[in-house]
């Protein structure tokens, strides 16, 4: 199709696409153009947008995606921090989809970016049925060999990071967060009160995801291809993402396989070890995997606080402010030992 | 008021059953969100049965540690600010455990099957 019986095409049915057709031409020239166009059904509260870009000869999957809606204290990295940090990750070699461009004022689209779309799966339960127990292993250890090489990325190379409040204190950041959501619970109370009894020494400071869990990476047959969602990404300590993808919540259902549902501890652990991480203490693992189960409840009563209080209603943001019993609970059964 | 049949928690189950008969013909997010609905009946219609004697219960025992008469809520905070403040850090097992009970009856109405064997209720 030449550009001239493009540009009439274009003009007699708007797709709805015009924005981001018109973000593109501004990168690819006038003869760039988009099609393909899908809106996943399960984007969240971000408008996501999987193009092909046809550039010349040349033509390429890519994801859009828009913040359509942001908190006035949202715990998450802006978009355009995102995009940095993904580009760090990629020029390092950490497995990422390839930062392609981002959006500016004159897109008029707010906050967001486009990415290299990658291929697979990430719903935790069609990659537990599609992997066999050696494929689950593999899957595991791939998850501590690109944590090694992520946490072995110098922190000078991400200084905007600093500020973040992730970075500067992020129990004490969480325990602010939960302290504006004005709503009393003792188990999460337990919880910060047994973080800041066992505190362990602080390690050396990375870059950590800070979102590292089943459901936020893309799996194939080949195993893990790219690590996505940093909003949470900051600087903190290697053991933080260790101890988030082992919260009981994260193992659907795998409760066996604390690492992400996926395989034991051990061989991960030593996985990443051999990958050049630093020396894992399962003590250390475990102080960051209440830390997770206290973020995670946190996250749920953030939930049913802009459902109450801020009009964004919905039946899922309710249920997952009674959920939050259901992560008290597990929160508690980790302190008294009965889980692991 | 008395009223007539069927009783709340009666229609609370009969709207929570139409609501699994028909989600499953619905696709994508509303398929999603009649799944979640009938949860948050089910949680409702447990409330209702349960939430008497599990508050009556939680406010003997908090009144008996506290040392106190006040209101439920009340205890609550003031049992959040002495955690906060370390004054149980001497017998934070003795805490645990009661916090654990309470947690347990808040589980028994959101949803019963996420309690481990030990906790669940022997029908």
């Amino acid at each position: 199709m030449g550009s001239s019986s493009a540009f009439r095409f274009d003009a007699a049915m708007s797709d709805g696409f015009d924005d981001i057709r018109a973000a593109v031409k501004r990168r690819f020239g006038d003869k760039a153009e988009i099609a393909n166009v899908v809106v996943p059904t399960l984007g969240g509260v971000n408008r996501t947008v999987l193009f092909d870009l046809i550039d010349g000869s040349a033509t390429r999957r890519l994801v859009s995606r828009q913040e359509t809606y942001s908190a006035e204290d949202s715990p998450f990295l802006p978009a355009a921090q995102q995009f940095r940090v993904m580009k760090v990750a990629f020029a390092e070699g950490v497995p990422v989809p390839e930062p392609v461009f981002e959006y500016d004022a004159n897109d008029a689209m707010g906050s967001g970016f486009v990415t290299a779309f990658i291929d697979g799966e990430t719903m935790p339960q069609r990659i537990f049925r599609g992997a066999a127990p050696e494929a689950r292993l593999k899957i595991a250890t791939d998850l501590a060999r690109l944590l090694a090489r992520l946490h072995a990325i110098d922190v000078a190379k991400v200084p905007f990071l600093e500020v973040v409040p992730d970075s500067i204190d992020v129990i004490g950041n969480y325990l602010r967060l939960f302290d504006s959501y004005a709503e009393a619970h003792p188990a999460i109370e337990l919880g910060f009160r047994w973080l800041e009894r066992n505190r362990p020494s602080a390690g050396r400071r990375c870059l950590v995801h800070g979102d590292f869990r089943t459901g936020n990476f893309m799996v194939g047959p080949d195993g893990v291809r790219a690590a996505l969602d940093w909003e949470c990404a900051h600087i903190g300590q290697a053991m933080e993402d260790f101890g988030w993808l082992c919260v009981r919540s994260w193992r659907f259902g795998q409760i066996d396989l604390p690492v992400g549902g996926f395989a034991p501890r051990a061989p991960v652990y030593a996985a990443y070890e051999a990958a050049g991480g630093e020396r894992v203490d399962p003590q250390t693992v475990r102080f960051w995997e209440i830390f997770g189960l206290v973020r995670w409840a946190i996250y749920n009563v953030m939930q049913a606080y802009a459902h109450v209080e801020r009009g964004r209603r919905g039946v899922a943001f309710a249920a997952m402010g009674r959920n939050t019993s259901l992560v008290e609970y597990e929160l508690l059964m980790t302190l008294a030992g009965h889980y692991s | 008021m008395s009223q007539d049949r069927p009783s709340i928690n009666d229609i609370l189950l009969t709207v929570q059953k139409f609501l699994d008969e028909t989600g499953p013909k619905l696709t994508g997010e509303a398929k999603y969100h009649a799944q979640v609905s009938s949860y948050l009946l089910g949680i409702c219609e447990r409330e209702l049965r349960l939430a008497g004697d599990f508050d009556r219960k939680e406010a003997a025992q908090l009144s008996e540690f506290l040392g106190s008469d006040a209101p439920l809520d009340a205890m609550t905070a003031d049992l959040c600010a002495n955690i906060r403040a370390g004054k149980y850090d001497g017998k934070f097992d003795q805490v645990l455990d009661l916090v654990l009970g309470q947690t347990i009856d808040k589980v028994k109405v959101v949803k019963p099957g996420h309690l481990a064997p030990m906790h669940r209720d022997a029908h």
